[in-house]
């Protein structure tokens, strides 16, 4: 595999699914942000505290991609496996900002 | 199909619980100011309802996101007949068995 060109190896796999999966992982990732940062503004989480939990549902989600979506076995659906872990993760952190500044403005600033 | 109408009510059931979540916290920080104690630790049930949501919201949004597909190429032409590989305009195949066939008719 590895003393083919280049040529050759992106003839080994097929673009259209490699979009499809990307488009899959970031609607899943996109949604998890606006949801996740919704309950972290609910719990009212100031400062570093809410980038942990940022970072706890990011595994979280991880998780169930890695073990629903690809059955444990992400090298079929990704060229590299760790993909599944990291696709994503900092896109969502800003509409994980977004939403969790909102719901914390909604329920613990203004009354 | 299922498992997308499974996700969909998962979905619907997670999105009720934060809003009530939501709720329920608005209230019991308005009852604090109403008797003016200062809010320090939100109440159990609501952070154990929130986080169930998530839970919930999580299962419900990797079943409705559908399958993935397998990217490697050699797994997709498994599906595809001889014939339909042969077909693409790039690849026209004029020294073909035609000849043979019309010449042992003729």
């Amino acid at each position: 595999m590895a003393s083919q060109s280049p040529q050759n190896q992106a003839s080994l796999y097929v673009p259209e699914n490699i979009v499809h999966n990307v488009k899959t992982i970031t609607f899943i990732r996109s949604s998890m942000s606006a949801i996740t940062g919704s309950a972290a503004g609910i719990l009212g989480l100031t400062g570093y505290s809410g980038f942990i939990f940022y970072a706890l549902t990011a595994i979280l989600t991880s998780f169930l991609i890695w073990s629903i979506k690809t059955n444990a076995n992400p090298g079929i659906y990704f060229r590299n496996g760790s993909d599944v872990w990291t696709e994503g993760v900092f896109g969502g952190l800003f509409s994980y900002v977004l939403f969790w500044t909102l719901l914390y403005g909604i329920v613990h600033v203004y009354d | 199909m299922s498992t997308v109408i499974i996700g969909k009510i998962l979905g619907w059931i997670g999105f009720i619980t934060l809003l009530h979540s939501t709720y329920s916290t608005y209230e019991h920080l308005s009852y604090l100011k109403a008797v003016e104690k200062v809010p320090n630790d939100m109440p159990i049930e609501i952070i154990v309802e929130c986080l169930f949501s998530v839970i919930i919201f999580a299962v419900s949004v990797i079943l409705v996101a559908g399958p993935l597909k397998p990217i490697l190429m050699k797994n997709e032409m498994v599906k595809k007949s001889i014939d339909k590989v042969d077909t693409r305009p790039s690849f026209n195949t004029f020294n073909h068995r035609g000849r043979i066939i019309k010449s042992s008719l003729g």
